[in-house]
């Protein structure tokens, strides 16, 4: 069986079938195309799929498609269309991306920390990269990147 | 992709306690964080998902009479953000602070936490130190157990086929109380607790009445609850001694498996001394245990 679901995808209304057992991420690599997202671990712990949903960053590998129903997405690609974030700034200034795997998780993670406050702790800082795993970088850059951020 | 099944979205509690009644291989879905990773493993292969996140009397916290009511649909961020839970019932929602990451609390519910029942469950010591209840309703009507009944071991709890936890009861004290939730785990970041353990005490000023519960995770299948410990800690001046005998008492009572990942049994076991002390310690102020 397909149902139907009809969301909001970086501002645009959108309408897609889907079967039950697609997931969230499933949906926006495969079906909406934007390859941003990217699959990791697939079990909630890499942090590469996130986005935004509602408002609050979530694990799109662990988020059926179905659930996605009524709601408002935010990927890599509708935070700033049109030129780089602060933090996607900082990101480079700070060669804090070497693969680049695990950037748009950081960088969603970020989006949704600024939002909250503007001025986040160190301690806030570490905690929103916690669910974020990144093998190249040793965070440190990460970490520089975020606070180059905060401290504007 | 998974292998395929059907999914239903029930409005009310009605429609989703007849569909459950209904389809033998139904599985709740809640917050998902254990579900979809269950499924994707093949761990669990479900015919039918139940998503109740669209039945809105599940997700909220209140104060009634005698208790907190926590839905079962509340997520770990709504749990810490609650003005309810301060106080003596800080510990749960410092539990629910510190669980898995940011995303996932957003995500994760106390129910599932419950019914997914991880030896190391971050909300179960609290729970079961707080002397939480859960309630099951059905078609056929309603129950409520405690935590420490309802809980059976990993992943096995009481609940039937038919039924769906809708809210956990947090009896309200009245008297002076205060308790503490301590976990270890192998990284600082994101981890599953290795050991953890809660402690509740109310009437701590007061030696003759204090009433000392404690709860410790992953020594056993299921939450585990000393209670010789606790009888013997809660009316006496709490010395060395005393520690070392509680100690032993445990030690002889548990038994952690060779096999966990996380931690060996002789780390549990070195463990149980720290959290007893230092729980006493942060409930109680400085005792004299050295």
């Amino acid at each position: 069986m397909s149902i139907k679901i009809q969301f909001k995808l970086n501002g645009e209304e959108k309408n897609f079938y889907v079967k039950p057992n697609m997931t969230l991420l499933e949906l926006i690599r495969e079906k909406a195309h934007l390859t941003g997202t990217k699959h990791g671990c697939g079990n909630g712990e890499c942090g590469a799929c996130t986005i935004i949903m509602n408002g609050e960053p979530v694990r799109s590998c662990l988020i059926l498609a179905v659930e996605a129903d009524g709601k408002e997405i935010i990927t890599i690609e509708g935070i700033s269309p049109q030129n780089l974030t602060e933090l996607q700034k900082a990101f480079i200034d700070e060669g804090a991306i070497q693969c680049g795997f695990c950037t748009p998780g950081f960088i969603m993670a970020g989006e949704a920390l600024f939002k909250k406050t503007q001025k986040p702790s160190d301690d806030e800082i570490k905690e929103s990269l916690s669910g974020h795993l990144c093998r190249c970088t040793g965070y440190e850059p990460i970490f520089n990147a975020f606070k180059k951020v905060a401290k504007k | 992709m998974f292998l395929p099944f059907d999914y239903q979205s029930p409005k009310s509690l009605k429609e989703c306690l007849k569909l459950i009644s209904e389809n033998e291989n139904a599985h709740i879905l809640a917050g998902g964080t254990d579900l979809i990773v269950n499924i994707r493993s093949g761990k669990i292969i479900p015919q039918l998902v139940v998503d109740i996140k669209n039945i809105s009397e599940l997700s909220d916290i209140k104060k009634t009479d005698n208790y907190i009511e926590i839905g079962s649909l509340t997520t770990m961020n709504q749990i810490t953000k609650s003005s309810l839970l301060k106080g003596a019932y800080y510990l749960l929602s410092y539990a629910a602070s510190i669980m898995g990451c940011y995303e996932i609390r957003n995500r994760a519910t106390i129910g599932g936490n419950i019914i997914n029942a991880s030896p190391g469950a971050e909300t179960l010591n609290p729970l079961v130190v707080l002397s939480a209840k859960v309630v099951l309703e059905s078609t056929s009507g309603q129950r409520i157990l405690s935590i420490e009944e309802f809980v059976c071991g990993p992943n096995k709890t009481e609940i039937k086929k038919n039924e769906l936890l809708t809210k956990i009861l947090i009896p309200i004290v009245n008297e002076e109380a205060d308790g503490v939730y301590m976990r270890r785990q192998r990284v600082k970041g994101m981890d599953l607790a290795s050991v953890n353990c809660a402690i509740f005490i109310t009437n701590k000023s007061d030696i003759k009445k204090r009433k000392i519960k404690i709860s410790f995770g992953t020594v056993t299948p299921k939450p585990y609850r000393p209670i010789k410990v606790e009888q013997l800690l809660e009316n006496n001046k709490i010395t060395k001694n005393l520690i070392l005998e509680s100690v032993k008492i445990i030690n002889s009572e548990i038994n952690p498996r060779t096999t966990s990942l996380r931690a060996s049994p002789e780390y549990k076991k070195f463990m149980i001394e720290y959290f007893l002390v230092e729980g006493l310690k942060k409930i109680l102020g400085e005792i004299n245990v050295n």
